[in-house]
């Protein structure tokens, strides 16, 4: 009796009272837990016929694509009784609403109890379809429920902080983390003072300076007279005594909600998914994930201006997109994550060698983007006001600032790769990066030309031993005879399969 | 060398199911009353033999019957069981009594089973001469008792002893799966009759000759050959198998008088699908017909 059972618990609503009621099945032959179970003695109806597939993986590194968990349909079987004269199931259509609900899959033996049950995947369901005799439910991973705006406030229009009436209905403007040029948001005259504001009303850390045509105007601590100006930091607004000025920008250290000025990576991630416009909670954050990314902190900056209309996802892509090999997940067990995809040299968390343990070792195609580069160029630090008429007293590092919209950090030319890959070498540039810092853009830079400088396939192999102890971005060591793995080669885990098959997983690795 | 008996028309169904005081089952007796056997009624206690755990069967209408069964239970082999069938509510009028009528001793879950030659000293099955421990545990426990024909209006199943936890360990409860009391047809087996084990392995086989199995969960069956069958008795088969077709859960036992047969050779199925149901003339009179048992778990 050492099978594997899985176990399904469906958290259904009951249309007759509102309540939130725990269904469970499971794959033949069923399962019951102990009485020291909890819950105890209750029976899983071995219904499920087919469990859900489930495939997770994230990108590349340079790839740009998102963190992917892909999840099929749970299938229960509902053939007709002859003894009760009924199809057992079709209370689940008519007496509950599925769609919406969390499911949990877990993975037992048969012989030992319910407390030793592995999650295997949370998910949520959508609409059953029903056929005669089956109900296929299916279901989607919570990375979905990232699609919801980012920025919820919006001005009201009534005036004075609210905003003038053609802002009524717009989007606050945000800024988070440490941005180094945008153009703030015109309030209007406010006791008498031109006002403007960063960060929607909420505190920042502080306005580095404020400029005019790229011309600083000077910072003072109380009232401003003409070419100064104020900021008060519990609210992000910034009074200019004077005239209006003509194209106002500033550097800005952003949103400092609760206390915190947050601007690296990995606490901003959290901090947008937990607070900005919660889609979970603190508890369903793997916040070891975040410590060790932050440990090599590298500060971005993200200006939103009035009307904004990006999601959620769209931030937290761009945040760790900043970053070489950064990803986002939400993962299969319902906790979300963030990291970098390591390059292999660590440590092998398992060996695999083919008609050993494993299946054969097969490339994927993806030629574009193998050829390795001789150059990288790291775009960073982007100015968010666009195009400004530069005063004449501007500085010239002031003005030189404010003519472009991206800093760049270029690495060295590879003259190894300049030579081997002749004509076909071919410079990189990275854009879109939240990086602001010169020194963090020149330490990613470095490292995207690192692991550019060679050629770092895609491939795809069979494990025959469920793969138990690998997770995304582990790093295994595969034998086969083709190229390069003859005696032995390192590969990261980049996205596998987690549905049982006959106690095989299929891994999608990088070189 | 008895009869087997093919039990279909289960009575639990309409039945009423209660136990005695001092015990209650979570999930309810209800759950006995349908397959799958893996879902179980699960007592609170364990019984003993001055007060051992009493499942009450009680029917609408007095039906003739020949075979009862406790099914998919968690019961050790040492442990005991007892059925009284009454033809009363009141339980005066005891009709049958599972009892040795000279020693008052109750039987076992497994009578003594293996032949002495077969045992080796110091084996666990030594002493009692039933099943080896691994042996036991591979196998569903079941308990059959066929009975020749009685008209219930109540049956009593008593049972204490020991029980076991899906790891072997020990319980302290009782677990069952599935109950059966019900007529049989009874019949011999003839030549070319069959009992198979279907393995449920799935094998598959890779470059360079190797070959990878997952094991599966095997699954008895039994082909049921009578050679020549009269006109009353292809009636009964008809009509039995008009009934059971390939859903309905039946209960197969091979011989009788051979309950250690009863357990090894014996399960709880349904007729497998994809065969021919029918029977072939072989004469004017007399007709041939083959039919082909499943085991059903879940």
């Amino acid at each position: 009796m050492t099978e594997l059972v899985r176990l399904v618990e469906m958290q259904a609503y009951r249309l007759s009272d509102g309540a939130s009621v725990t269904l469970r099945f499971s794959t033949k032959p069923g399962y019951m837990t102990w009485d020291t179970d909890t819950p105890s003695s209750t029976p899983y109806l071995p219904k499920v016929s087919s469990p859900a597939d489930v495939l997770v993986s994230i990108p590349s590194p340079g790839s740009r694509e998102a963190a992917k968990v892909d999840i099929g349909s749970v299938v229960l079987e509902n053939a007709f009784d002859r003894v009760t004269g009924t199809r057992p199931l079709n209370y689940l259509l008519t007496d509950y609403v599925l769609a919406g609900g969390r499911i949990t899959e877990k993975l037992v033996y048969r012989d030992q109890p319910y407390s030793t049950a592995a999650t295997v995947f949370v998910g949520t369901m959508e609409l059953p379809e029903p056929e005669r005799g089956v109900i296929s439910i299916p279901i989607r991973d919570r990375s979905l429920d990232f699609d919801i705006p980012l920025l919820t406030e919006t001005y009201t229009g009534t005036g004075g902080l609210n905003g003038s009436s053609d802002m009524t209905g717009k989007t606050k403007e945000r800024t988070l983390g440490w941005v180094a040029v945008l153009a703030p948001t015109y309030l209007g005259i406010i006791g008498g003072k031109h006002t403007y504001s960063v960060n929607g009303g909420h505190p920042i850390e502080d306005v580095v300076w404020f400029a005019d045509g790229a011309s600083r105007l000077t910072k003072v601590a109380g009232t401003p007279a003409a070419t100064q100006w104020s900021v008060d930091v519990s609210t992000g607004v910034i009074t200019v005594g004077g005239d209006r000025p003509g194209a106002p920008t500033c550097e800005v250290k952003g949103d400092k909600t609760g206390g915190t000025f947050r601007k690296y990576v990995g606490e901003l991630c959290k901090w947008a998914a937990t607070s900005l416009n919660p889609v979970i909670t603190t508890g369903e954050v793997d916040s070891t994930s975040v410590t060790t990314l932050d440990a090599t902190p590298r500060t971005i900056g993200r200006f939103y201006p009035m009307g904004s209309t990006e999601t959620l996802r769209s931030f937290l892509d761009e945040a760790v997109g900043s970053i070489w090999g950064g990803y986002w997940l939400m993962g299969v067990l319902g906790m979300f994550r963030v990291g970098r995809v390591p390059s292999t040299g660590g440590t092998v968390a398992a060996s695999y060698a083919q008609g050993t343990n494993a299946g054969q070792l097969t490339p994927l195609k993806d030629s574009r983007r193998l050829l390795p580069a001789k150059q990288v160029i790291w775009r960073y630090a982007k100015n968010y006001a666009g195009s400004v008429t530069i005063l004449t007293n501007a500085t010239e590092a002031d003005a030189k600032r404010h003519s472009v919209e991206w800093l760049e950090k270029q690495s060295s030319v590879n003259t190894a790769v300049a030579n081997a890959y002749r004509n076909s070498a071919r410079v990189e540039t990275i854009e879109g990066s939240l990086l602001v810092v010169d020194t963090d853009a020149a330490a990613e830079v470095a490292l995207a030309a690192t692991d550019l400088s060679t050629v770092k396939r895609l491939y795809s192999v069979t494990v025959w031993d469920a793969a138990p102890s690998i997770d995304l971005t582990s790093e295994i060591e595969m034998e086969d005879n083709i190229a390069g793995f003859e005696t032995g080669g390192r590969l990261i885990v980049l996205g596998r399969d987690i549905s049982d098959k006959a106690g095989h997983a299929t891994l999608t690795c990088k070189e | 060398m008895g009869l087997g008996r093919f039990a279909d028309e289960n009575l639990l169904d309409g039945a009423v199911l209660t136990c005695d005081g001092g015990t209650t089952f979570s999930p309810s007796l209800s759950e006995a009353k349908t397959m799958p056997g893996t879902i179980a009624a699960r007592s609170s206690r364990l019984g003993t033999h001055d007060s051992p755990v009493k499942i009450i069967v009680t029917l609408d209408e007095r039906y003739p019957c020949t075979y009862a069964g406790l099914l998919y239970t968690n019961l050790r082999q040492s442990a005991n069981y007892r059925l009284q069938l009454y033809a009363d509510d009141a339980k005066t009028n005891l009709l049958l009594d599972t009892r040795d009528a000279d020693t008052g001793l109750d039987l076992k879950v497994v009578p003594g089973l293996t032949d002495p030659v077969n045992i080796r000293w110091g084996a666990s099955n030594l002493f009692r001469q039933d099943l080896s421990e691994n042996d036991f545990y591979s196998i569903p426990t079941h308990v059959h008792v066929p009975f020749d024909v009685e008209r219930p209006k109540v049956a009593v199943w008593s049972i204490y002893g020991s029980a076991y936890k899906p790891d072997r360990t020990e319980a302290n409860y009782y677990d069952i799966g599935f109950m059966f009391l019900s007529d049989s047809w009874e019949t011999e087996r003839d030549v070319e009759s069959e009992d198979n084990f279907d393995t449920g392995d799935t094998a598959q086989s890779l470059p360079g000759g190797f070959t990878t199995i997952e094991p599966g969960t095997g699954h008895r069956e039994a082909a049921i050959v009578r050679k020549s069958v009269a006109r009353s008795e292809r009636d009964e088969i008809t009509l039995m198998t008009r009934r059971t077709k390939n859903d309905k859960t039946v209960v197969w036992i091979p011989d009788v008088d051979d309950l250690p047969a009863c357990l090894l050779y014996g399960f709880v199925g349904r007729i497998k699908p994809s065969q021919n149901l029918g029977h072939r003339f072989f004469s004017t009179i007399y007709s041939s017909t083959t039919l082909v048992l499943r085991e059903y778990i879940a």
